[in-house]
């Protein structure tokens, strides 16, 4: 499978995930542990995701590359707990790719 | 009550700031990736999130299984099913066309707009969700085209992905302030990377897995206390 294969694949995945108390199921009739464990389930992959990324991002790198790249992070989650906005995140983890790429490893 | 339509404008034009540099940033990452342009271009209007679009597209990079990218797509996107149980009320009695159409359109920006607009209901709610659904993927798909466009433009960027996980970084801190949150994401944020030191390509979902359990049983401990 290519990557448009898969991409279509995540898209009917999720507006079926929109369907779901629209069309499928009435929302009464949610099992309570369902809702919960949905709760949990963002937090989790997004971790998951953050941490399996810096690990692959900074393998092999030089150890004062690392501490910057993680240092950048840790900042952007400061940056973003205390500003909820998506924009500003994407623009500094920007700045911080561009930061360690055209400074530090060239 | 104002118009539908002019009310979809407004929310169109007010959630524009945040979402062209998202959508530029996301369509600079696909670029990098060996996803291929067309998968890019299409997935912005078809996928219609860009943090499953985001997952997906990375853990297909990386090599990651059909299931793994799929279950993590879902796992990213789980709160599509909260708003959508949140809006069932305002779908409930439209035609069977706009209620099979319309969901597609459920995004934070868009689903927070319409929440700001309790007074459209029934074929009201039906114009001004079309106009807003349209209007957002509109500027979505024309920022993640820009970003496409301009990432083979840029100089080789090894560490470019920060850019990615900098943006997960950001859709995370704000469901951190939950106690069962933060479990559920230390417990995955730790095991993601030593599960994929075993099995490179289940690190996420088995982080994702562990998070969610710690996550319900610190839940379940908070309610016993």
């Amino acid at each position: 499978m290519n990557g448009l294969s898969y991409l279509l694949l995540v898209a009917t995945s999720c507006w079926l995930l929109r369907l779901t108390f629209i069309v499928f199921v009435p929302r009464e009739r949610l099992p309570a542990r369902f809702t919960n464990t949905l709760g949990q389930a963002a937090p989790a992959v997004l971790a998951a995701l953050i941490s399996a990324g810096v690990v692959q991002a900074i393998r092999g790198d030089r150890p004062d590359v690392q501490v910057v790249a993680v240092g950048c992070l840790v900042g952007i989650a400061a940056v973003a707990a205390a500003r909820r906005s998506l924009a500003l995140s994407a623009g500094l983890g920007l700045a911080a790719a561009l930061l360690i790429d055209l400074l530090l490893v060239r | 009550m104002n118009s539908p339509r002019a009310d979809a404008v407004r929310d169109i034009v007010a959630v524009t700031p945040a979402l062209v540099p998202f959508g530029v940033t996301l369509g600079v990452v696909v670029a990098a990736t060996s996803t291929g342009d067309m998968a890019g271009w299409l997935g912005a209007p078809a996928v219609y999130s860009g943090s499953a679009q985001l997952a997906a597209t990375t853990l297909f990079n990386r090599g990651a299984g059909l299931l793994t990218i799929v279950a993590s797509a879902i796992a990213v996107s789980a709160r599509l099913v909260l708003y959508s149980a949140s809006l069932a009320p305002r779908f409930h009695g439209q035609p069977r066309w706009f209620r099979l159409v319309g969901p597609h359109f459920i995004t934070d920006q868009t689903y927070l707009s319409a929440e700001g607009r309790p007074e459209h209901q029934g074929s009201f709610f039906r114009s001004y969700w079309l106009c807003v659904g349209c209007g957002v993927g509109a500027v979505w798909s024309a920022a993640v085209g820009f970003g496409l466009s301009l990432g083979p433009h840029l100089p080789t960027l090894p560490h470019l992905s920060l850019a990615s996980t900098a943006l997960f970084v950001g859709m995370l801190m704000p469901r951190m302030r939950e106690k069962t949150g933060r479990v559920a994401a230390l417990v995955a944020g730790v095991v993601a990377p030593l599960a994929a030191l075993a099995t490179p390509n289940l690190g996420v979902l088995v982080g994702t897995a562990a998070g969610i359990s710690a996550g319900l049983a610190a839940r379940k401990r908070d309610r016993a206390s």
